[in-house]
């Protein structure tokens, strides 16, 4: 069970990534960064346990914060540029970030532990050991994939109630059309900055949740790779509704571990769905269209009065 | 120090080579294509596991990777640029799967992504002008980025094909106005851009006497932070952008440590990104943006 249970919370993880990089596509933004605010979100969140002895709730939200201070770092002098110039920035901070967390070594030494693994914090290329709050705290996998859930519960409502505000009708806009967006007095920078933001913010969330659950981090764990699955999530659940990221973060994170021979293809089965999907529903598996059309389906069966008996 | 620099110059070289396709892809066809790099290190790598397996000589290597990479580019240019072209981020995101997809079959390809060596005839020979090793190949292979460098130039601003090309890719409804035929240009230009990647990925790879996987994500990142230092006016700036990345990432690992080499790229994109609107309001190094 307990296997499941971290299952379940990678998926959450998976999910919250997949929100950070719908956050700024929203916009029309294409970020292949939201690892290196995942990874900035991991060590921040870890050290803090583990060597401030801080509680996992101030160390996640400081990774957040973390997160969504390198995001407006690489995203207040790029979102500016026109053209896929963000994009490219963000590669390029996300192989940068790789290679800083590769070499980070700070920490003190402890006081147990055998030859060679003697250092308690980030340890250059051998990475960063003993993130064992969990197991410090008696959590057990089980309470803490109920933590991932509940913050992930946070983020859907969260979403769900952006999606119904003016804020989303002005990203949706930006996306569309820039000039139209900038003609009609919105102050589209901005607006770019703060979705970016929230979207790193939510990446660094989602990064120390990792970091306490798998233990063990390094620099390698956070390549580019991660970043375009993340995308890949939202690509293929679809990008115009915020229900897209939690259905595909979820299908392809859960359908891999049920189906165990197909495991050893995940990324061919990631890579061959994106290519089919913006060949045949570039809108993603869950489009607007649909959305809207669940909605009015929905309101008409609840407001339909029961037929009346012939007398 | 200034053996250094001499490298690094030599490893501009190689840059040079890779800038180029680039340049012929994003700034030529203004494509967005995530899958460059990945189709490059399929072509080197299935060319040296052939090679390998057939005991074929070493120029086979490079022979084997123009024959599969440039129909893959047509193939990936199909997909994610002829049948996936309602929005550039649908075609990037085409792009990242063929990308995704390539790279794991490398993996459970017979060389199970293992690295596969390519013989390089010229590696021992070096020069030794006051004292300074210089390695032949690389020396070889900066000449050849030059030579490439100067004929794409004269290529595409001289030639009617390269002149066609231009306006085709500018504007497809133009270039049918002027009798061009907009798909035989796209098509030309595919395959010249994947033509100068292939050889860039065989010069890397032969210099470093072998390939792996990796190589495919960091031609990409590589390719990427050359054109926004060199942008994509000019083959020109692109050479020197390339050859003065080469250089100062050579410096720059032996002043901050080999560990932190390719931060000196990486800090040189970023500096400039965040720069650029405040040195030229409302105009970018990547022209045009569509």
């Amino acid at each position: 069970m307990s296997y499941w249970f971290t299952i379940a919370s990678l998926t959450g993880i998976n999910v919250l990534l997949a929100y950070s990089v719908y956050a700024s596509f929203m916009s029309g933004q294409v970020s292949i960064g939201q690892v290196a605010f995942f990874g900035v979100g991991a060590y921040v969140g870890a050290s803090l346990t583990v060597l401030g002895g801080f509680d996992l709730a101030s160390a996640v939200m400081a990774g957040g914060f973390a997160g969504a201070a390198a995001s407006l770092f690489v995203g207040v002098p790029t979102l500016r540029l026109k053209g896929y110039h963000f994009t490219i920035a963000t590669v390029a901070f996300a192989e940068a970030m790789r290679v800083v967390l590769h070499n980070l070594k700070y920490g003190r030494p402890r006081s147990s532990g055998n030859v060679g693994d003697q250092w308690l914090g980030p340890d250059g290329a051998t990475g960063f050991r003993h993130i064992s709050y969990l197991n410090d705290h008696s959590i057990s996998t089980g309470q803490y994939a109920v933590i991932v859930w509940l913050i992930v519960a946070v983020v859907v409502v969260a979403f769900f109630l952006v999606e119904r505000s003016r804020i989303a009708r002005i990203l949706r806009t930006i996306e569309e059309d820039e000039v139209v967006a900038r003609s009609i007095g919105v102050p589209v920078a901005r607006y770019k900055v703060a979705a970016f933001a929230c979207g790193g913010f939510i990446a660094g969330i989602s990064g120390a949740l990792y970091a306490h659950l798998l233990t063990f981090i390094s620099g390698n764990d956070f390549i580019i790779h991660l970043s375009t699955i993340a995308l890949a999530y939202v690509v293929i659940g679809g990008g115009q509704t915020m229900w897209g990221p939690l259905i595909g973060a979820i299908i392809f994170t859960v359908l891999p571990e049920t189906l165990r021979p197909i495991r050893e293809f995940r990324i061919e089965l990631f890579g061959l769905l994106i290519i089919l999907v913006m060949l045949f529903r570039p809108a993603g598996m869950i489009s607007a269209a649909m959305v809207r059309r669940w909605g009015v389906a929905l309101t008409s069966k609840a407001g339909a009065k029961p037929p009346r008996k012939a007398p | 120090m200034l053996l250094t620099a001499v490298e690094g110059l030599a490893y501009g070289g190689l840059y040079a080579l890779l800038g180029l396709g680039f340049f012929l892809t994003y700034g030529v066809l203004r494509r967005i294509d995530l899958a460059y790099g990945t189709v490059v290190m399929t072509s080197v790598y299935l060319g040296a596991m052939m090679v390998g397996g057939l005991g074929l000589p070493w120029v086979g290597v490079l022979a084997l990777t123009l024959v599969v990479g440039i129909p893959l580019s047509l193939l990936v240019a199909y997909l994610a640029f002829v049948l996936v072209r309602q929005d550039a981020r649908f075609s990037m995101a085409a792009t990242l799967g063929i990308w995704m997809v390539l790279e794991e079959l490398m993996l459970q390809s017979p060389g199970r992504g293992r690295g596969q060596a390519i013989v390089n005839p010229l590696q021992d020979l070096s020069w030794w002008p006051w004292g300074l090793q210089i390695r032949i190949d690389h020396m070889v292979i900066l000449g050849l980025a030059l030579a490439v460098a100067g004929l794409l130039t004269r290529f595409l601003t001289r030639s009617r094909t390269g002149l066609a090309i231009r306006v085709s890719a500018y504007d497809a409804s133009v270039a049918a106005l002027l009798g061009i035929s907009h798909a035989r240009m796209m098509v030309l230009a595919t395959v010249i851009a994947s033509a100068v990647g292939c050889v860039a990925g065989w010069s890397f790879a032969m210099a470093q006497s072998g390939i792996d996987l990796h190589f495919g994500m960091w031609a990409t990142v590589k390719g990427l932070v050359i054109l926004v230092l060199g942008g994509t006016q000019s083959i020109a700036l692109i050479v020197t952008a390339a050859i003065g990345l080469g250089v100062a990432e050579r410096v720059g690992s032996e002043l901050i440590g080999s560990g932190y080499r390719d931060l000196v790229g990486y800090g040189l994109i970023l500096a400039l990104l965040a720069v650029e609107p405040f040195l030229r309001p409302g105009e970018t190094r990547f022209g045009d943006s569509r």
